[in-house]
């Protein structure tokens, strides 16, 4: 306990606010065609004539910001969901937001569904309306025998909502064409194949909703670590704080998935880093996250676009060849 | 002065398991719940920690209805040690008993100098300022039951010096071996020396509740069977009542305590 809790947070928002800049200035730099920060950001050419301001602007910058959306939120809706379990190994993906959300995309990419919702396409909107279906099932299971919530029927329910929607997405794959088994596939591994701002903007207004709430939730969340009924007799209100994580962070997890599909490890592997540099506090850990989440996401997303240049991979496969092993390392390193 | 009025409780619905308890906590009192397993001595506890509520009866601390007291400004008057305490993450000795200072503290208020000298005043008070840095998983079962201690002693206390709060254990010594049941004793006994604090503790083991608490309520399926001074209440008929057991009841030579002997089970005619 050498510097003060004050002082350790100023440390890890700017560490890691530094960070998360400077990779969503540097990653519209990287791709096929090389431009220059200087170039891009002047004033002097006019921007109909400036092909570096373009593409740092218009093909780049919009994915760029969609991958620290995304990447913050998954990052940062792990940890509440890992507190709110009381399990280090749950993940924004445990209790069957991203099945749902899985199955409302599956089913407006089969059925040919060509609606938009506040800028959303079908796909994004009818997962997150899957999300949120999924949600609702879960809450209402985990509370209907208790007066709070039952975490280990969420857990239960979750596990099973997934395996049910699992089976659900293969049963409407049945009735898919071989070229939206390609678009399903290419949805599920979770991608950031984003060119404009919409996305980005229409989640904007969840993603501030569920950062307030997690501000919130830090410190009963370190409550929650020692214990329900000890968070209790300490003064938390523990039905409310349960619920409030339970909603905020799965809100949050519908809404990326909405923009980038389920984009796995992210949610387990930035939480556990974070942990290892700035201890167990959830004051430090959860701002953390959503910055190293923005980074990390980004990070993984540059190297999807590169390392088989012309050819993009999904950067849900860049995540899981880097989140696997480390999950694995972490379940059998000594503590 | 903590005190339960007649108070029933059941979970769910089923059979109640408290049928009519009262009983007093008063001001720097020690007062141990004894009964076999399932006679409500857990539920007793929650009960007066406001943690479940009376479907009849009340639990009053100073005159007001606990349910009626905001929770954090009853957490402020009274902490809960529980059996055992197993953390999700891992949390430094000193980062558990700043927990105790939650009550304290406003929403987004974090813990000031204050609390940290609270925090200090409070291990050092159960003898564990030592292991303020180390991870809370990493120590034996006595040193976490005693950093737990001190994180309910650090919540009850406005300064750093405790004030005249209330500490609920619920079975504290379950978990804990021969040395570290003694060595729990002793910190309770000099907590209660020193400090302007009341202690209720609810145990199975008869030795232990005969050698710390001034006085006993015994409970028998959810009943109170008698009440009262430790050394007016331990009777062998009592005993026998209570576990189904003949005793007998002695006092120490050395350290003048009573002391009970579990002779053999109780037969037909002994129960008559």
């Amino acid at each position: 306990m050498t510097a003060s809790l004050g002082r350790r947070f100023a440390m890890t928002t700017v560490g890691f606010g530094v960070l998360a800049a400077a990779a969503v200035v540097t990653a519209p730099l990287v791709g096929s065609t090389h431009i220059s920060l200087r170039r891009a950001f002047s004033t002097a050419i006019p921007f109909s004539e400036n092909p570096d301001a373009q593409i740092f602007f218009i093909a780049r910058l919009p994915r760029t910001l969609a991958g620290a959306l995304v990447g913050s939120m998954l990052a940062s809706a792990g940890v509440v969901f890992q507190g709110l379990l009381r399990n280090p190994l749950a993940t924004p993906f445990t209790l069957g937001v991203s099945a749902g959300a899985a199955l409302g995309a599956m089913l407006a990419i089969t059925f040919g569904w060509s609606f938009t919702v506040a800028g959303m396409g079908a796909a994004p909107a009818a997962s997150f309306i899957g999300s949120v279906g999924a949600v609702a099932i879960v809450y209402a299971l985990a509370r209907a025998r208790h007066r709070g919530l039952s975490t280990n029927v969420l857990l239960l329910a979750g596990v099973t909502m997934n395996a049910f929607f699992s089976a659900l997405i293969l049963f409407v794959q049945y009735f898919a064409d071989f070229s939206q088994t390609y678009r399903i596939l290419h949805w599920l591994m979770g991608d950031l194949d984003i060119s404009s701002y919409e996305p980005v903007i229409t989640a904007l207004p969840f993603v501030l909703v569920s950062l307030a709430v997690f501000a919130w939730l830090a410190r009963p969340l370190n409550l929650l670590s020692l214990g329900i009924e000890s968070a209790g007799t300490r003064g938390l209100n523990v039905a409310t704080a349960q619920r409030a994580a339970f909603l905020s962070a799965s809100l949050a997890t519908g809404a990326a998935v909405s923009v980038g599909g389920p984009i796995g490890f992210i949610g387990i592997v930035v939480p556990h880093l974070v942990r290892l540099i700035v201890g167990p506090d959830h004051r430090l850990v959860l701002p953390a996250s959503a910055l190293f989440g923005a980074a990390f996401l980004i990070g993984c997303d540059v190297a999807a676009r590169t390392v088989m240049s012309p050819v993009e991979l999904p950067v849900g496969v860049i995540t899981a060849l880097v989140g696997g092993p480390f999950f694995l390392w972490l379940l059998v390193r000594k503590r | 002065m903590l005190q339960a009025a007649d108070i029933v409780f059941g979970y769910h619905g089923s059979r109640p398991v408290l049928r009519g308890v009262s009983l007093d906590v008063p001001p720097n009192g020690f007062v141990g719940i004894l009964g076999p397993n399932g006679s409500g001595k857990t539920t007793l506890l929650r009960a007066l920690a406001g943690a479940v509520r009376p479907s009849s009866g009340r639990v009053m601390l100073d005159g007001r209805d606990v349910a009626a007291i905001p929770r954090q400004a009853l957490a402020r008057r009274m902490a809960v040690v529980p059996q055992e305490t197993h953390l999700a993450f891992d949390y430094s000795v000193i980062e558990v008993v700043l927990m105790g200072r939650y009550p304290h503290l406003a929403t987004f208020e974090i813990e000031g100098p204050q609390d940290l000298a609270i925090a200090r005043a409070a291990l050092a008070a159960t003898g564990t300022l030592e292991l303020e840095d180390r991870a809370f998983d990493t120590l034996s079962g006595g040193e976490k039951q005693r950093v737990i201690v001190a994180s309910a002693l650090a919540q009850i206390s406005a300064s750093a010096v405790p004030a005249n709060g209330i500490l609920l254990l619920d079975e504290p010594t379950a978990a804990l071996d021969l040395a570290y049941q003694l060595e729990l004793a002793a910190l309770l006994r000099s907590l209660q020396d020193r400090l302007p604090i009341a202690i209720a503790i609810s145990t199975h083991d008869l030795n232990f509740a005969a050698g710390l608490c001034r006085a006993l309520v015994l409970l028998k399926d959810g009943q109170v069977l008698a009440s009262g001074a430790t050394d007016d209440v331990l009777t062998p008929d009592r005993i026998r009542l209570l576990y189904d057991v003949e005793a007998e009841v002695t006092r120490h030579p050395v350290t003048g305590r009573l002391m009970i002997v579990p002779l053999r089970r109780a037969t037909a005619e002994s129960r008559a």
